[in-house]
């Protein structure tokens, strides 16, 4: 009775209110289903974008170590030392990455220097004016919302580029290499490969290749007392190197600096929700400090190189012992699974 | 007829429903876990004077994990952040300093402050500060003459 009189009568009707309604609903739970699947999937092409940054970074200093037979210098002084520095290793190794083109109108012979106020270019030319609002994709990793010549960094009038890749010059806390204190409450200890005013080779990696840590991500914020603020050492605007008090290997305390971290928190600490008081990360709350963390928009972690030109995602919830020994080159321990 | 609408909003009911399911099992998760946590304050003196300026951090280093404040009036410092329990380093920060560019602001930041070096680094403060869960206070006392004596 049911089926042939309600078939009968729904010709008449076309479509119930309840029934379209019913049609909406399940539409709407496909969306529903469908959008975190889109949003996922865009985001995993992003986090392979930036991992393809990564790996072409690790090329290049893996051709620049080809060509001299040893790493650039994580960060550098400058020669003959003049209120500043010299580049950190990203400027070296923009011949290694199809930028011969940048790194040949740098004048080393000259007064160069690679950030400050543009009322200084004629004072250091050769240097700032090259880099000035120029942004090299390779170093910017997609999932990162901030500006990538991101003025917030200080002293960065020149709009250099802000880059979201940052050598490890070592880790706090594990043997091999000796402490340094930075003139700015940081700390720094000479075992990671892309050292403060120094170079490494291959051979210096002994804990292995593939072991190591030599770039990782920091393409995030700081949540200082409910303030998100850009402190990635990319003080002067990311090129620039090392000001120390004397410009000789391994000697003179650290000034200031560019391009490189050396591991003393956790990843991702002080992102998004977790927040961080001023004064209680020494060392990681000023752009031009040695100790700045790492730290990713990627959700729970951040990408990493290691030595052996291999990438990693590296959960932040990995014992941070590992993440020490990682980051060390010479320490020593044997590294668990990570 | 009536056993046809009530049908076709049970229906509907349960599809809403599904609805609403699929948006809860949507939300959630996210965020690393500390632990249980410890409110900090105290006070900083300097020879028994008050230490005023400045800025004292926690630093655990098996774990990475911090905590801090700023000093105020009669060396006093309550932490914003709350600070996960277990043993830290404490060590004790001069003022903020400028960014260094000029160099008047460069030398301010290396001239010697009122806080000897040793106690600038939680490796060589040789003070340890235990946090447990709930409400904490501490008094540290720091000698010009540094931790060594």
């Amino acid at each position: 009775m049911f089926s042939f009189h309600g078939t009968r009568r729904s010709r008449h009707r076309a479509f119930t209110l309840i029934e379209l309604l019913v049609v909406i609903a399940i539409i709407a739970i496909l969306i529903a289903l469908l959008l975190p699947a889109v949003q996922q999937a865009r985001e995993a092409a992003r986090r392979t974008q930036c991992k393809n940054n990564l790996k072409n970074i690790l090329l290049s200093l893996h051709n620049y170590h080809d060509v001299h037979t040893t790493f650039p210098q994580g960060q550098s002084p400058r020669r003959p030392l003049i209120h500043c520095c010299g580049g950190n290793w990203r400027v070296h190794v923009l011949p290694y990455m199809d930028q011969a083109t940048v790194y040949s109108k740098i004048d080393w012979a000259g007064r160069y220097s690679f950030g400050g106020h543009s009322s200084n270019y004629s004072k250091y030319a050769g240097g700032a004016e090259v880099f000035a609002r120029l942004t090299i994709p390779t170093f910017i990793c997609p999932s990162s919302p901030l500006d990538p010549n991101d003025h917030s960094v200080v002293n960065n009038q020149q709009r250099g580029q802000t880059h979201h890749y940052v050598g490890i010059s070592g880790a706090l806390g594990v043997s091999g290499g000796g402490d340094r204190n930075t003139d700015y409450g940081g700390r720094v200890r000479g075992n990671g490969i892309l050292g403060i005013n120094r170079h490494s080779k291959m051979r210096d990696v002994i804990d292995g290749t593939s072991n190591t840590i030599m770039i990782a991500e920091q393409s995030a914020d700081v949540n200082i007392d409910g303030v998100n603020r850009n402190v990635s050492s990319n003080y002067y605007g990311g090129w620039s190197g090392q000001a120390g008090r004397v410009a000789t290997d391994r000697a003179g305390r650290p000034h200031w600096g560019a391009g490189t971290t050396c591991l003393r928190y956790p990843i991702n600490h002080g992102f998004g929700k977790e927040r961080v008081a001023r004064g209680s990360i020494p060392g990681a709350d000023r752009s031009w400090d040695f100790n700045t963390i790492i730290n990713s928009f990627h959700t729970g972690g951040i990408q990493v190189g290691l030595a052996d030109g291999s990438i990693r995602f590296v959960s932040e919830n990995t014992d941070f012992g590992t993440i020490r020994n990682l980051c060390s080159m010479n320490d020593g321990n044997t590294v668990g699974e990570f | 007829m009536m056993r046809n609408v009530r049908f076709t909003s049970v229906r509907s009911a349960f599809c809403l429903l599904c609805l609403l399911s699929v948006g809860i099992l949507g939300c959630g998760g996210g965020g690393k876990d500390i632990g249980p946590t410890g409110e900090v304050e105290g006070t900083v003196t300097m020879d028994g004077e008050p230490l005023a300026i400045g800025s004292v951090a926690l630093y655990d280093e098996s774990t990475g994990n911090t905590g801090g404040g700023e000093l105020g009036p009669g060396g006093t410092f309550k932490f914003t952040v709350p600070v996960p329990v277990g043993t830290y380093q404490v060590s004790f920060q001069p003022p903020d300093a400028p960014p260094p560019e000029d160099k008047a602001a460069d030398e301010l930041a290396t001239s010697d402050s009122s806080i000897p070096e040793d106690y600038q680094s939680g490796e060589t403060s040789e003070i340890v500060a235990e946090v447990k869960e709930g409400p904490n206070s501490f008094t540290f006392e720091l000698l010009k003459s540094g931790p060594k004596g």
